[in-house]
């Protein structure tokens, strides 16, 4: 029964983890890709002509951002999946 | 390993349960290393396929998309290293046709537990293989063109103090290379995973179409622009950049 005991702890620390580990990341994301396209709006309502070398630099930036939200995820899958023995 | 049994699914869902084989002793991911070689041989059929119908009369749309790929990727290359980035062109365009061939593999549906065709960027043995052949590539071409001191004595510049921080830096970046795209490939399969598992029958259709369409057209072109920009950018500091 202790064993179980154990589990359970170790199961529900393993969730609240990767939970913390999600939210964390989306909000990092969320507000790096809106600085982003802050950014790029501003840009273009200057100089509507530049709109096509924004947009590109833009989805760039957003493919960085986003990067770090995925490794988040994968460190949520790690703690849930692998760590967290059942 | 947990199984998502806890929700509310008729049968639990596995993660990370891959049929494996031994190779040469090195365990490998059976069906992973299939799809490799599946997505390797739809390029090199493409380009072979060009080639032989090489015009310069009317080109065929195959050849268009070539050249339009061939001129965006140069004028990239040039635009970033100069004239001396010509060796990198084919390296970044293969890069990109292949992860963008990989990443597009996920959207074929080919059974769940085991899936046969699954998208081999969604494997964290592709990713890092392609970082750590990038980041060699870079490392051995920073110490051709600049001299071993000169690599050496770039860790130490700005400030001696910020070696530490330089050695972080160039370990991440191997890394990231790998995770960014394993990490987005693969949630794109367990999402494709959960929508079928846990929405209801009427929702499935609409909401596969939707996160595949998301994942095809999104996605995976830019995971793949991303490598292999980053893989341009990394040959620039090594070549052509200045601390």
């Amino acid at each position: 029964m202790a064993n179980d005991l154990n589990q359970a702890i170790e199961l529900a620390g393993a969730m609240v983890g990767g939970g913390l580990a999600l939210g964390g990341g989306a909000i990092g994301a969320a507000i790096g890709d809106g600085l982003a396209g802050s950014q790029t709006i501003a840009g273009v309502a200057r100089q509507p002509e530049a709109q096509g070398r924004l947009f590109t630099i833009m989805f760039i930036i957003v493919g960085l951002v986003e990067a770090m939200y995925f490794i988040n995820l994968v460190f949520m899958v790690l703690f849930v999946f692998v760590l967290a023995k059942k | 390993m947990t199984s998502l049994g806890l929700l509310a699914s008729a049968r639990p869902i596995t993660i990370g349960n891959v049929p494996t084989i031994k190779l040469l002793g090195l365990t490998v991911n059976k069906y992973d290393l299939v799809s490799a070689l599946v997505a390797a041989v739809i390029v090199i059929g493409m380009g072979l396929g060009v080639r032989a119908r090489l015009t310069a009369e009317v080109p065929g749309r195959m050849q268009l998309v070539f050249e339009a790929l061939v001129n965006a990727v140069s004028s990239q290359v040039e635009s970033t290293i100069g004239p001396r980035g010509r060796r990198i062109v084919p390296l970044a365009m293969t890069l990109f046709l292949y992860i963008l061939i990989c990443n597009w593999l996920e959207m074929i549906p080919s059974g769940h537990n085991p899936q046969y065709l699954p998208a081999p960027t969604g494997d964290v043995n592709l990713t890092y293989a392609m970082a750590l052949t990038v980041i060699l590539l870079v490392h051995a071409t920073w110490i051709r063109t600049k001299g071993l001191g000169n690599y050496i004595g770039h860790y130490f510049r700005p400030y001696k103090v910020l070696f530490p921080i330089n050695v972080i830096e160039e370990i991440a970046k191997p890394l990231t290379l790998a995770l960014r795209l394993f990490g987005n490939i693969f949630s794109g399969g367990i999402m494709v995973l959960l929508i079928w598992a846990l929405l209801p029958w009427y929702i499935v259709p609409i909401g596969d179409l939707v996160w595949k369409a998301f994942d095809g057209l999104f996605v995976a072109p830019v995971q793949a622009f991303i490598f292999s920009l980053l893989t341009i950018l990394y040959f620039e500091t090594a070549m052509a950049g200045d601390h």
